[in-house]
């Protein structure tokens, strides 16, 4: 398991900042490309993205009252622009064995996309929560508000320590988001339960959780496809069991078809529960596969 | 536990290699992995825990180790021995003569009740003792010779056909003691189905294993002759002698059944007490060359060789008779003519200047005459000798002297077959001598009238009367008779009258044909068959008739009292022999080595390498 600390000043440096803040831009550049935003409400209110014209009647604000208009209508209309609703930005980061070890580039991307996340919440004026799960799913932050907090976020982040087994239907089980505000929930795991089916069967307890739930898988090339043959001893890295296996070409591609049924009955399971699914080998490059998980439709990316 | 080859025992060092093997393995590559939920999914046999690994492994050094010793064992020769004297040679003499063919109600033969015994007896037998084996009949025939070949041994002994034999096994003990002294302390293991009636050396070991039956019931034919029946024609006389076992329980109702050219003519019922023997003289009516067969039949009869005796009837070639006479006696004519009308005798008549004659006669007839340099080739019959010439030692009576009566001094001789010398009256002529090689047949008064013999190998009769001045001889059937019995006699041995000859089995007759064609009894039926004899001698080892190429036909008959007289078993021996076979219960282990290298191989497969792994 690497050194908190140290690894805390290389994935989290000032480089990584600036870039999240070029990020924030340009998934607001994005956004008003797009036609639709993700997140776009019926509710009108004072913002900054000015929505439509409505004739002036004796209860608005005046100062809404577009005089240009005015000018050239001889009539009174008052601009309108659209409300941002404070969300409750949860991310809850998948904190066991299996998420630093044999491989340790899952957690750098794992903890990049919870800093991330919980950088546009900050930036987008909501309430971000932090939580690692495990064996079971715990609240390491106390929900921050504003900018300024990120440092805080980092800097909890970084102390994180990947160990542990996953026990996925008691973690969705344990996490329990409040109902009062609507809630956008970020799960970044691998999502390897103790059996191949507990992952499914843990969405259905995701299914229940207020708000708008993304599921964010981080695995390794290798994990996928294992560049093993011959005669091995696997370990567990979480469980510590070890088997002896006799691996040919024939054995690791009849694996990597059960890999892949695996995040098809899961990506599936997900989208008969309206969970979106998003899927990022630690080997790619995490900005593009960042805002790419964020164009498919969040709230976040269009609070930004 | 001993070792024919203790070294091989040297190799056990081997197996400090798998136990290295073991110890200083090449791991399996650990390699650590985020979970194992996939790897899991793979087949079975692709994977195993850890803690089953290392049973695995440490069971499969265990059963290397153990094939590596069983096989080192096995290589070793091991044996045990589990306590008396074992020999250092063995020497098992088999008896294969005509009684072991005796089957009881099983169908088993004694051979094959050997055979077992013996396979069973070897089995326990360490492999360094020394063995040899010695078959014997009549002849005896060394089948293996100091070998610790065990295998070639059991296979010599199944190799063992009875032969229709009589046995003689005194040679057999002779040579096999003989063999014993080569390896001492040595064994004989006699096993026949009648004991030793002779000692056996002290220097060796002597063990008697008893095959013969428990009940044996058994009648045979253990003589047999024939021969055409003089005076007579196409007339034969058979002589069989019929004899039952001692060993029958019972008395023996046999049939006996005659048969020519397959055709039954005679069935005779006797009733034969145990051990009982009955000669019979039996009438044939036949033609010559017609096949003569006569079966013994008894119900429950467990030797069947001695059941049948087979012959042609003799081909009788005529006799040539050269007669040479001073004033022939037309009673002596007369006699020589009755035989001419049964064309047998050829008659070639002469005087004395007809001497000597060209043509070798089979016999020659001298009546009152003798030539002065006597032949010996030839047998003869001297009538009234005038002088003495040669063998014949002889006196002419100035007055020749009547007798009322002779009287018979050797009644069974052949030459008085059927010649009553009642009412005889002759009227002697000469007077005889009579040398130390013939005997005195008839006497009148004190004179030897007819005498018969051999001098220097041969035969001769000679008469000291004269039929023509004897009252009631030449009106007897007497004379007629007594020169066609004399003549008969003394070509008994005329190889013109040998077309026909009986020989029992085990005999060697020389032939000088390439084959040799036979008619075989087998015990059940009559088979024809051709032998090729070897060097120019034909071993008789089969019951039935031979035909020798130039047209002779003989007879190989059994006719052995011995081997018709079957033994049985003895209890006593049983026992003793079984107590002293106990120390053979250790014997051979390689075999059981080698099965268990075999086993843990097949255990060793099944438990790691049923599932293929490809």
């Amino acid at each position: 398991m690497s050194d908190p600390i140290q690894e805390g000043e290389q994935l989290f440096d000032a480089v990584f900042l600036d870039r999240l803040r070029t990020l924030a831009l340009r998934l607001r550049k994005r956004r008003t490309l797009m036609k639709r935003g993700a997140q776009s409400t019926p509710a009108t209110g004072f913002t900054r993205e000015f929505k439509d014209y409505r004739h002036y009647t004796a209860r608005d604000d005046f100062r809404a009252i577009d005089w240009r208009l005015y000018a050239r209508l001889e009539k009174l209309f008052i601009r309108l622009y659209e409300e941002v609703q404070e969300l409750h930005v949860h991310v809850v980061v998948d904190t066991s064995a299996s998420m630093d070890s044999p491989f340790t580039e899952k957690r750098r991307q794992a903890f990049r996309f919870a800093v991330a996340l919980s950088y546009l919440g900050l930036v987008g004026q909501h309430r971000v929560s932090l939580y690692t799960m495990s064996d079971t799913t715990r609240q390491e932050l106390a929900p921050l508000r504003g900018q300024g907090n990120i440092e805080k976020i980092i800097s909890a982040v970084s102390k994180w320590e990947c160990k542990g087994y996953t026990d996925l239907e008691k973690c969705f089980t344990d996490f329990r988001p409040t109902r009062q505000r609507y809630g956008i929930i970020f799960v970044v795991s691998d999502f390897f339960g103790r059996d191949v089916g507990t992952a499914v069967e843990a969405v259905q307890k995701a299914a229940g959780w207020p708000g708008e739930t993304h599921f964010v898988q981080i695995i390794h090339p290798q994990e996928r496809q294992p560049d093993l043959e011959g005669e091995v001893e696997l370990a567990d890295v979480e469980t510590g069991e070890k088997r002896r296996f006799w691996l040919t070409k024939r054995e690791v591609k009849a694996y990597t078809e059960m890999f892949d049924a695996f995040t098809t009955n899961l990506e599936n399971a997900c989208a008969g529960r309206q969970i979106d699914f998003f899927q990022c080998m630690s080997d790619e490059p995490f900005e593009e596969k960042f805002v790419d998980m964020l164009m498919r439709g969040s709230a976040l990316a269009g609070s930004v | 536990m001993q070792f024919l080859q203790p070294q091989w025992l040297n190799l056990l060092w081997l197996g400090l290699i798998p136990v290295t093997l073991y110890l200083f393995r090449r791991k399996a590559k650990r390699i650590p992995v985020s979970t194992l939920l996939f790897f899991r999914s793979l087949a079975r046999e692709h994977q195993e825990s850890a803690w089953l690994r290392r049973l695995k492994r440490l069971l499969s050094l265990l059963l290397t180790l153990l094939v590596l010793l069983f096989a080192i064992l096995a290589l070793s020769r091991p044996y045990r021995e589990a306590g008396g004297d074992v020999p250092r040679s063995l020497v098992v003499m088999l008896d294969r003569s005509a009684s072991m063919a005796a089957t009881d109600a099983g169908g088993k033969s004694r051979l094959d009740v050997a055979r077992e015994l013996l396979r069973e007896r070897l089995r326990s037998l360490p492999d360094n003792v020394i063995t040899s084996l010695l078959v014997y009949d009549s002849r005896l025939d060394m089948l293996q010779s100091r070998s610790t070949n065990r295998r070639e041994l059991l296979r010599m002994i199944d190799g063992v056909e009875v032969l229709p034999v009589e046995d003689r096994p005194e040679a057999a003990l002779t040579a096999a003691e003989r063999m014993a002294a080569l390896d001492a302390p040595a064994e004989i293991w006699h096993v026949s189905d009648r004991p030793l009636t002779t000692a056996v050396g002290e220097n060796v070991r002597y063990r008697f294993m008893d095959v013969a039956m428990q009940k044996a019931v058994n009648a045979g034919i253990t003589a047999f002759q024939i021969r055409p029946a003089p005076m007579a024609r196409n007339r034969y006389e058979a002589f069989v002698e019929v004899s039952a076992s001692a060993s029958n329980a019972a008395p023996a109702n046999v049939t006996l059944e005659t048969r020519l050219d397959g055709r039954p003519i005679q069935l005779r019922e006797l009733e034969l007490a145990s051990g009982e023997s009955r000669r019979l003289v039996l009438p044939l009516d036949g033609g010559r060359g017609q096949s003569l067969e006569m079966e013994l039949r008894l119900p429950g009869d467990s030797l069947a060789w001695d059941n049948m005796v087979m012959a042609p009837l003799p081909e009788i070639k005529p006799l040539v008779i050269a007669w040479f006479a001073e004033s022939p006696d037309p009673f002596t004519e007369l006699a020589l003519t009755s035989l001419l009308a049964e064309d047998r005798i050829q008659v070639l008549k002469g005087g004395g200047k007809d001497w000597p004659i060209k043509d070798k006669p089979d016999l020659y007839v001298f009546e009152n005459w003798l030539p002065d340099d006597w032949p010996q080739d030839r047998p003869a019959l001297v009538l009234n000798p005038p002088q003495s010439v040669g063998p014949v030692l002889a006196r002419k009576l100035d007055q020749p002297l009547p007798h009322d009566t002779v009287r018979a001094v050797q009644p069974d001789h052949p030459v008085l077959f059927r010649v009553t010398n009642t009412r005889v009256a002759i009227t002697q002529t000469s007077v005889l001598n009579v040398s130390d090689t013939l005997e005195t047949l008839w006497m009148a008064g004190n004179e030897p009238v007819l005498t018969a013999g051999e001098a220097n190998g041969q035969r001769l009769v000679i008469t000291a009367f004269q039929p023509s001045k004897s009252e009631q001889l030449a009106l007897l059937p007497a004379f007629p008779l007594l020169v066609g019995n004399a003549i008969y006699w003394c070509v008994e041995n005329n190889a013109s009258e040998q077309n026909f000859r009986t020989w029992h089995t085990g005999e060697t007759v020389p032939v000088k044909t390439p084959s040799v064609k036979w008619h075989v009894w087998d015990g059940s039926a009559i088979s024809e068959t051709t032998e090729e004899p070897r060097s120019g001698w034909l071993s008789l080892d089969k019951v039935g008739t031979f035909e020798m190429g130039d047209g002779t036909v003989a007879s190989s008959l059994l006719l052995s009292s011995r081997e018709t007289n079957l033994s049985e078993i003895s209890k006593v021996e049983n026992n003793e022999s079984t107590a002293e076979e106990r120390w053979a219960v250790g014997g051979s282990w390689w075999a059981v080595f080698l099965w268990a290298v075999l086993g843990v191989l097949l255990l060793e497969s099944w438990l790691f390498h049923r599932e293929a792994v490809y």
